[in-house]
């Protein structure tokens, strides 16, 4: 008898313990209502975007385009949703769906859903489709494609690895082999990008340093990228710069391991990369919440100008380099300097960053 | 309901309950889905004394016992100890009521010791449930030498043989006080040798003043050694009688209902040409060891020859060498002159020889295949019952229907699924599957084991049937009886080598065990011995 | 009470025999049909139990169940356009469920059919551009017959090693899943990329795609279902005829319940185990192919969200039943088709969706649960009335 009891116990802990999974998973993924607080500016806008498959939770574009519309919401009043995309068949009846829902701009996230936005647009002539990361050879006039200027953040990456990986005294970690890596996804565009401005950030600073790259051919196996951090580090390197998503988080545990320095990329990374601590010294981020909020906020102002693409640099505030965290007090002080210099002269046009090595 | 005494049927009047019953059951009904199990069955056991639970599978013995021992509750009914009406929940409740039971499979650890083992899950509240082995090891020691259940305490079970495994388990009952043994069907995986030296146990326990039931249905067996004897049939109690009040076919009738033929008569012996022959073989097994050496052997048409031997000595694989399931290392089989040592299962079937494999569950049948299925099964790719790959359905139904009444296959349609037969019906199928194909030679490998006798009555006279139409059957069995009753010659296997022939009816069971383990003529021994070196 | 009669009498008679095979029979006929009961029950009881857990979550959010139920049903089968949703996410589904469960009733756990999609997606992308300019009545055929024998190929050698050296499938498949993923990746980023800076391969002409049911039937309200749903269907009865109406099958059959019993019958397990491992990749190849040829017209690193691990789910909640099959992907085609609209009109996360999946998958997976559960109510049932 007692054995019965406790078998039926057991199933029902089960699904108790099931049931409590899922509501635990759940809730933070609940956006909080947010409780008007004050009065609010209102808008009769509405925005809202569509994730790809990495859905909400990557830490990466999906997140902070997803922050660029919460920013909209608070400070502009517009009504905002997000659909997550759990396979590529969703792109099309998500962004159908929001369309139809009257939501206006739509924003796309990440270059997979090129074609998507192509097809879906000129049914819906009067909605506006913004594409994160996305170029538009010939845009029809409610296209936008939110583009970054990658190359002018990988070069203050560059300008960073460059000082420190000269300067062996800083940090145990560095040596004097005057050697950086960098680590790189598949071989598109914004990647290249942020390889060729990476490389000419170090030489800028340290012509003859050497920098070293590795493809690993995918943004989500992690252990490529270890792998890839790895041979970076037996060749010599002491500092990595990864653009390689998800694979580049394999390449921060690499470094930790193996006594390296990292640098991030996309968004702040000592965020993301749990326990990553002092292995990391910045990142080279996008800021795509800035994009999307400002295209949200020319929407509302009335003059957003759709049909063409958008590239948003260090001028637009929409690239930088993350807060350097733990690294903070122990950067030296010149480092800093020619990181600011870089940046005035980017900004100021007398240096111009090539976007392909 | 239990103001009726319940009067205990009697089929012969100078029987009667025992005096002071130690362990009673009254009016005991229990229902599985679809069947009455125990339908108002009444049994008691005394102190003293042997009781014979006889019956057919199915009959609810076991069922009966395990309510005894608390594994199943009863839908009606009580059990009383000491005359005293108990509950029995669980098996915990049985033992510390003084009732021990070994099962037909053993509830043993095997990688422990036999102390280890007869302690363990002893009573909690005993004071050296924890762990003393020194006392545990001398009780049971003691517990040994006075019944005379010689094993040794420090043996790791799993190097033990069945039989001794069996003491274990008796000893494990005796070690928890038991009053009241109950052994499910004992003898069944047991030697010949094993099982006398069981009944010499038990005589003992029962002169120490124990209760023994033993569960069977093996007639012989009760006639040898019970008491009292109480046969069941289909859930109820249909008799009850002491050995010398009855013989063997007056018990058959009872268990049956119907008059049994225990000994199937057979026709005098007419070999004709060889068709199986056999020549210097040997097979290894799983592990690679030689098991059949240089065995050679010749079936001819019209006769059954039979092999004996305790079981491993090489028998499973010579079956499955000549099947084609196991590649030989060396020698030939050749069927009606035709070469088949290397033909796959599929040639050796189609080439007319019919398997009917020791293990039906496993070899025999697809259990969840339906009926119509399982008879497919081997004729499969043969038309009619399919055509350029695709079967015939309606074809295949009716062959089936056509076996299964030929056969006698009880079953409620062809569409059930084979688990869902008893054994006895499970074998018919597989004869209605292999015979129904009229090979030439059929290989019976066990063919009775664990059947009921009229199951096997059936299966005999099939047997020999085969054989009267100028069939050869190559029979093997563990049963001396039955090698002994069918065949018209007997080989003796014994570590891989046939070590003696003998023609049916010129040799006496003692003379085959003898050669079964080891021993014989002289010439036979050297065989053997020679054998033992590789 | 019952009146005894003499023990002679009923000896001789022969009642007792009567009954006893009277009550086998009727055993035998209860056990068959509470192993059908059971059988169809468990899936809609998994199914069930897993809308249960669901609401408590929409619940514990604050929402309301019904609201957000009625809106995914609204989402999934609500118009032509949502149905048109419900079977285009069904139909890579149907195949991968098919080759999963064929697999499954031949005793093979084919967990690599995510490989074989892929290889089969690889091949109708390739020769679907290859076969640019044939009219479309030859090049689908072609196209799908390429896909279906790269599948096949790809499910080939771990048959081999499992035939030859008992190497598991479970093993081997998974591996060849991970070569195909990444040789597939390395194709459509290097040799066979499209112009441009997407790793992606070059789109398929019309005469290769799979049309839209409703610009083949223009009856039909404009929707994104495609001719692969039809293919899907044909295939899940192909498959049935095949397990029950052929050598091949009733072979594969006799090995996925009882090898041993099936070598004894003259079937060689080896050879079975290849036929069917290659029946099984064959289904996921197709897979791939309708995917690529219906849905994107091109294959990209992301075109599958996992159908073939999917596809284990689908097909052990169709209890490995090729029509069962197309209902259980169905299902799942109208949870993910719903999601969206849940979370647009009931204001309830589309995550919620992906609990019940997750729900019904641990269940379907974990189903003696389920078998114990309704055998404990039977017996407790059986009990109750013999008490009476």
């Amino acid at each position: 008898m007692k054995s019965k009891w406790s078998r039926s116990l057991a199933l029902l802990l089960a699904l108790a313990l099931i049931a409590s999974l899922s509501v635990g998973c759940a809730a933070p993924q609940e956006p909080a209502p947010q409780e008007p607080a004050e009065e609010k500016p209102t808008t009769d806008v509405k925005a809202a975007m569509v994730t790809d498959v990495g859905g909400l939770g990557d830490k990466s574009f999906n997140d902070m385009s997803y922050a660029g519309l919460q920013r909209a919401e608070s400070e502009l009043g517009v009504q905002i949703e997000v659909l997550e995309s759990k396979e590529p068949t969703d792109y099309e009846s998500n962004i159908n769906q929001l369309a139809n829902a009257g939501f206006n701009p739509i924003f796309a996230v990440g270059f997979l859903m090129t074609d998507t936005v192509i097809k879906v647009a000129p049914q819906f002539p009067d909605v506006n489709f913004g594409g994160i990361d996305i170029f538009f050879e010939n845009p029809t006039p409610n296209v936008l494609g939110l583009l970054f200027k990658e190359q002018e953040a990988g070069y203050l990456a560059g300008v960073v690895a460059g000082k420190l990986t000269a300067m062996p005294d800083v940090d145990p970690r560095i040596n004097d082999k005057k050697v950086v890596g960098f680590v790189g996804g598949m071989e598109i565009p914004p990647v290249q990008k942020f390889e060729a401005g990476f490389i000419a950030g170090v030489k800028s600073v340290l012509p003859d340093a050497e920098v070293k790259s590795v493809y690993t051919g995918t943004f989500t196996d992690q252990q490529k990228g270890i792998e890839a951090g790895k041979s970076l580090i037996e060749g010599g390197a002491d500092i990595i710069f990864a653009a390689a998503g998800a694979t580049g988080n394999g390449t921060a545990k690499a470094c930790k391991d193996n006594k390296a320095l990292f640098i991030g990329v996309d968004a702040d990374q000592y965020e993301t990369i749990e326990g990553i601590g002092d292995t990391i010294i910045t990142s080279a981020i996008k800021r795509v919440d800035n994009a999307v909020f400002l295209t949200v906020k020319d929407a509302v102002d009335g003059k957003l100008k759709a049909g063409e693409n958008r590239v948003f640099g260090l001028a637009e505030d929409g690239v930088g380099l993350a807060p350097y965290h733990d690294w903070e007090t122990k950067m030296p002080a010149d480092v800093k300097a020619a990181v600011d210099k870089a940046i005035a002269d980017i900004k100021a046009g007398t240096v111009t960053v090539p976007e392909s090595k | 309901m239990t103001a009726d005494p319940g009067p205990v049927v009697c089929d012969l009047p100078e029987t009667g309950p025992s005096p002071d019953p130690v362990l009673e059951l009254r009016h005991i009904t229990k229902r599985f889905p679809g069947v009455l199990a125990n339908d108002d069955v009444s049994i008691a056991v005394a102190p003293g004394e042997v009781l014979a639970l006889l019956g057919e599978n199915g009959a609810g013995k076991s069922t009966l016992m395990n309510v005894a021992y608390g594994l199943l509750a009863p839908d009606a009914g009580e059990v009383l100890v000491d005359g005293r009406v108990v509950s029995v929940r669980a098996p915990r409740d049985a033992i510390a009521l003084g009732i021990g039971m070994v099962h037909q499979h053993f509830m043993l650890v095997e990688p422990l010791t036999v102390t280890e083992n007869i302690v363990l899950g002893g009573e909690p509240t005993s004071a050296f449930g924890v762990i003393d082995r020194d006392v545990a090891r001398r009780r049971v020691v003691e517990l040994s030498d006075r019944y005379g259940l010689k094993v040794e305490p420090d043996a790791r079970v799993r190097d033990l043989s069945v039989g001794r495994q069996q003491r274990v388990e008796i000893l494990k009952a005796l070690y928890r006080d038991a009053r009241i043994l109950i052994l499910d069907e004992p003898t069944a995986v047991l030697t010949p040798q094993e099982v006398n030296e069981l009944f010499d146990i038990v005589r003992e326990l029962v002169s120490e003043g124990l209760a023994v039931v033993i569960i069977t249905h093996k007639l012989e067996e009760v006639m040898a050694f019970s008491d009292r004897i109480v046969v069941m049939r289909a859930g109820r109690v249909v008799g009850e009688t002491v050995p010398s009040a009855c013989d063997e076919q007056s018990l058959a009738r009872m268990m049956v209902g119907r008059d049994v033929v225990l000994r199937v008569e057979k026709s005098p012996h007419q070999p004709g040409s060889p068709l199986l022959e056999v020549m210097n073989l040997s097979v290894l097994d799983d592990r690679k060891l030689p098991a059949v050496r240089d065995v050679s052997l010749v079936v001819r048409a019209g006769e059954v020859v039979g092999i004996a031997g305790v079981d491993g000595n090489g028998q499973r694989e010579l079956v499955e060498a000549i099947m084609g399931l196991r590649r030989p290392t060396q020698g030939t089989i050749t069927l009606k002159g035709r070469d088949i040592t290397h033909d796959n299962p599929r040639r050796t079937i189609a080439a007319g020889v019919s398997h009917v494999p020791e293990d039906r569950h496993r070899r025999g049948l697809v259990l969840d295949f339906d009926l119509v299925e399982n008879v497919a099964l081997g004729d499969h790719r043969r038309p009619p019952f399919s055509r350029y790959g695709i079967l015939d359905r309606a074809k295949l139904e009716q062959e089936a229907r056509r076996r299964i009444a030929e056969y006698d296959v009880r079953t409620p349609d062809e569409h059930v699924a084979a688990a869902n037969l008893s054994g006895g019906n499970q074998q018919k199928l597989v004869l209605a599957r292999e015979l129904g194909r009229d090979p030439d030679v059929l290989i019976a490998a066990q063919p009775t084991r664990g059947l009921d006798v009229g199951a096997i009555e059936f299966v005999h006279r099939r047997i020999l049937a085969e054989r009267d139409c100028g069939k050869g059957v190559l029979l093997v069995s563990m049963e001396l009886e039955e090698v002994m009753s069918l065949s018209d010659r007997i080989l003796v296997m014994y570590e891989g080598r046939v070590v003696a022939e003998f023609e049916g009816g010129a040799v006496t069971e003692e003379e085959l065990g003898v050669f079964m383990t080891g021993g014989g003529r002289p010439g036979a021994e050297a065989l053997g011995s020679e054998g033992t070196d590789a | 009470m019952r009146a005894r009669m003499p023990d002679a009498v009923r000896d001789s008679s022969a009642d007792p025999d009567a009954r006893r095979e009277a009550a086998e029979h009727r055993f035998a006929a209860e056990q068959e049909r509470v192993r059908r009961a059971i059988s169809v029950a468990t899936p809609f009881i998994s199914v069930a139990i897993a809308v249960l857990v669901g609401s408590l979550v929409i619940l514990a959010a604050g929402k309301d169940p019904v609201a957000a139920f009625s809106a995914m049903f609204r989402g999934s089968f609500g118009g032509v356009r949502q149905i048109g949703e419900t079977l285009l996410r069904a139909t890579p589904l149907v195949f991968t469920g098919l080759a999963v469960a064929y697999g499954f009733r031949s005793g093979l756990f084919n967990i690599g059919a995510e490989g074989q999609l892929f290889m089969g997606g690889m091949a109708a992308a390739w020769v679907g551009v290859m076969v640019a300019g044939l009219p479309w009545a030859v090049s689908v055929p072609v196209i799908l017959v390429a896909a279906g024998l790269a599948g096949a190929a790809w499910a080939f050698l771990p048959a081999l090693m499992k035939a030859r050296i008992g190497a598991h499938e479970v093993i081997t498949t998974m591996m060849f899943s991970y070569i195909g993923r990444y040789l597939v990746s390395w194709i459509i980023a290097g040799p066979f990329k499209d112009k441009g800076a997407i790793p992606q391969t070059p789109m398929l002409p019309g005469t290769s795609q799979l049309p839209r049911l409703s610009d083949v039937f223009t009856f039909i309200e404009p929707n994104r279902a495609h001719l692969g749903i039809v293919l899907g269907v044909i295939a899940a009865f192909v498959v049935w005829w095949i397990l029950k109406y052929t050598v091949l099958g009733f072979e594969a059959r006799a090995v996925g319940f009882n090898p041993t019993a099936a070598q004894t019958g003259g079937i060689s397990v080896a050879a079975t185990t290849v036929k069917s491992l290659c029946i099984s990749g064959t289904l996921a190849g197709l897979a791939g192919a309708v995917e690529v040829m219906g849905v994107h017209h091109r294959l990209f690193d992301q075109f599958s969200s996992g159908f073939g691990f999917t596809g284990i789910a689908v097909a052990l909640l169709a209890k490995n039943n090729p029509i069962g099959v197309i209902a259980a992907a169905v299902l799942f085609g109208a949870l993910s088709a719903g999601a969206g609209t849940m979370q647009l009109d009931a204001d309830v996360s589309q995550k919620v969706i992906s609990i019940i999946q997750g729900v019904i998958i641990f269940l379907v997976g974990a189903e003696m649960i389920v078998t114990w559960a309704v055998g404990r109510l039977r017996d407790r049932k059986g009990g109750d009335d013999a008490a009476q």
